[in-house]
């Protein structure tokens, strides 16, 4: 016996076969319909019952086994009609229709029979017939207009889908976004929107001083090692050489082009590339719910990855305009510290000092990493007014006099003003001007106390009296960092804030100190942009 | 358990048809409707579990909808989920005046829509 999926008629449609029951009892015959298990689904007879049921289910069931089209015809004088409907191949539904009081034949128009089984006046049962082969033409012409409307709608919702992948990748195009947070969303949403085995993005960087593909990304079950993704980049670029999109290699209807691990069926490649050369590529391994990729498929990953290559492009130029512009600035703070031996390499150090406290404070106080950056820029650049004062005045050795101890104080005052003539710089300001008040209100410029002085001149305050205390002066030798420690203690609530010294003192000053005197270079740990091999510019001078 | 049943009322067919595909792929029986009248009547006749209806809707706004379902007290606790077009985003004390289990903007995932409708239900009867 065959397996027949059960198919049920619609509402529609059996509100459709109930107006035919109607009709075709006012043409004084009995209506039946039957389900494919030979449920008996109408059941109108036109007057008095009589039809014989198991006869009539008998026909059903001929019906449903030896299926023909149109109308047919049982019974010993013809007078019982019946018709399958089908929906695609399988039986949905049979119609039994039982002229029993109609005269055995077909009838001439205007025919009347009197007698006790009164007849319709001139309906011959070639009427009946047609009007049921109407019928079936229009049922099943509906059907097929409802199977291709849903072929439509089900394609339409797959294009919605993908206007959402699209939208949401570029809509997440934030740039302070890591690269690891971007690709793997892009993975995660294209493994949903296109049912692969797996899906995973390599990119080319740079380890132990060699450039290799590292997985940066991935979804699902990937079956592709670091060594097999090196041979597909360059199966990938001999593709793109010759014209291709992509590279497209299946077992389906011819051998594999390329040779594969043994679980891959079909497979698909695009490259990531960035302004110069390929950065980086994106695969997808065994589609699921079709035989094997299509050119829709490839531009969906094309366009997948391009927007993965121009987020991280614009990151790595971002990242890069960041570090020239610290660059310049560590360049021309380095040539003022300079001026005078003993504080060469001063402002890179306060720098650095700030971000740490910044760093620890902000797991108390909160801090984003763009304050904290602008701390450690302020560091940078908090004694940049110092470009004012005579170099005599910064070197020398004796006591100064009222006049030339004015001059220094200036400095801070002086650096405010050539910074907020820049518009980027303005949020800095405060640091450089507030770097030496002090909380009891005795510091300059403007002797302002307590938490009047803004949060960044109080850490710079702070990180550069330590970083005085433990270098060597012309009138004295640095402190030791104990030494340090114990002058901050003395100072707290007068030179210093005593929230920002308890978090500096309770930090680990060894490793910082270490840090310090091994002459740090710091590489910028946008964690993703130093594989691209860049390295600050700047480095400690000692 | 038994189908959960659906209405979905959008004067865009395009609409109603995708969202409607969706869920009876997914074991929802769905019943559909083009404006505001119609939805009514279906609700009355085939006692949905859930609505989905469009905000913008010529002659009986989705809004209005709402608000004649709110009136009847068989109809204040069924969940009507709806979907906005972008810009009109519902205030949220009309979203909990009408009692609205949530909101949508077009375009939506159907997936989004299907993910929603079985959250939704799923609140319901917990």
């Amino acid at each position: 016996m065959t397996q027949t999926i059960t198919t049920s008629l619609s509402e529609t449609q059996l509100e459709n076969l109930r107006n035919l029951a109607r009709t075709v009892n006012r043409l004084d015959a009995d209506f039946f319909v039957f389900d494919a298990q030979e449920e008996c689904l109408i059941n109108a007879p036109a007057g008095q019952i009589v039809s014989d049921p198991q006869h009539i289910a008998h026909c059903a069931s001929q019906m449903l086994q030896n299926w023909r089209p149109g109308v047919q015809y049982f019974g010993d004088t013809n007078e019982i009609l019946a018709f399958s409907l089908r929906d695609g191949q399988q039986a949905a539904a049979v119609v039994v229709v039982h002229a029993a009081r109609q005269h055995p034949q077909p009838l001439s128009e205007g025919a009347c029979i009197s007698g006790e089984n009164v007849v319709v006046p001139g309906v011959p049962m070639a009427h009946i017939a047609d009007l049921l082969n109407l019928f079936i033409s229009d049922f099943h012409n509906s059907a097929k207009a409802t199977g291709q409307l849903e072929k439509v709608c089900t394609e339409l919702s797959e294009t919605y889908e993908e206007l959402m992948l699209l939208y949401n990748l570029s809509s997440n195009m934030k740039v302070t976004q890591t690269d690891a947070t971007y690709l793997q969303m892009a993975c995660d949403q294209l493994t949903q929107l296109v049912r692969v085995e797996g899906i995973a993005i390599f990119l080319d960087k740079k380890t132990d001083g060699e450039k290799r593909l590292t997985l940066t990304a991935g979804s699902g079950l990937v079956t592709i090692d670091p060594v097999m993704a090196e041979i597909l980049q360059v199966h990938l670029t001999r593709e793109l050489k010759g014209g291709a999109e992509a590279l497209l290699d299946s077992n389906v209807d011819r051998p594999f082009k390329y040779e594969w691990p043994d679980r891959i069926n079909n497979i698909l490649a695009v490259p990531l590339n960035g302004a110069e050369n390929m950065i980086g590529l994106m695969v997808a391994t065994n589609i699921l719910d079709k035989p094997d990729f299509d050119s829709t498929d490839v531009k969906l990953f094309n366009t997948v990855a391009h927007q993965c290559a121009v987020f991280m492009e614009n990151g790595r130029l971002f990242g890069d305009l960041k570090e020239l512009f610290v660059g310049a600035l560590k360049a021309l703070t380095n040539s003022i510290d300079a001026k005078d031996q003993y504080t060469r390499g001063h402002s890179e150090r306060v720098a650095f000092i700030s971000r740490w406290i910044a760093e620890r404070l902000s797991e108390t106080v909160p801090l984003d990493e763009e304050q904290i950056h602008r701390i450690y820029l302020a560091g940078l650049l908090h004694d940049v007014g110092k470009i004012g004062v005579n170099e005599a005045v910064l070197r020398k050795k004796g006591k100064l006099t009222e006049d030339e101890l004015a001059r220094i104080k200036a400095h801070p005052q002086i650096g405010a003003s050539i910074l907020s003539e820049i518009k980027q710089m303005r949020e800095i300001v405060p640091g450089v001007l507030c770097h030496h008040e002090r909380v009891d209100g005795k510091g300059y410029p403007k002797g302002l106390a307590g938490d009047d002085i803004p949060l960044i001149g109080r850490i710079i305050a702070l990180a550069d009296a330590f970083d005085a205390m433990t270098s060597k002066r012309v009138y004295r030798e640095a402190l030791s960092i104990k030494r340090a420690i114990a002058e901050i203690r003395k100072g707290i609530g007068t030179q210093f804030d005593p929230e920002i010294a308890a978090v500096f003192i309770e930090s680990d000053i060894r490793k910082l100190w270490s840090i310090i005197q091994d002459g740090f270079i710091e590489s910028w740990d946008y964690s993703n942009f130093n594989e691209y091999g860049t390295v600050a510019v700047g480095t400690l001078i000692r | 358990m038994t189908d959960r049943k659906v209405l979905v009322v959008d004067d865009e067919i395009h609409i109603v048809q995708v969202v409607a595909i969706k869920l009876r792929n997914n074991g929802f029986e769905v019943v559909t409707a083009e404006n505001g009248a119609e939805a009514l009547e279906l609700v009355r006749s085939q006692h949905p579990d859930l609505v989905i209806t469009d905000y913008q809707m010529p002659v009986m706004t989705g809004v209005e909808l709402i608000e004649n379902l709110r009136s009847d007290a068989e109809f204040v606790e069924l969940p009507v989920i709806m979907l906005t077009a972008r810009g009109f985003a519902i205030e949220d004390d009309k979203k909990a005046r009408l009692n609205v289990a949530a909101c949508l903007s077009k375009p939506f995932s159907p997936r989004e829509v299907l993910q929603c409708v079985q959250d939704v239900l799923q609140q319901v009867s917990a």
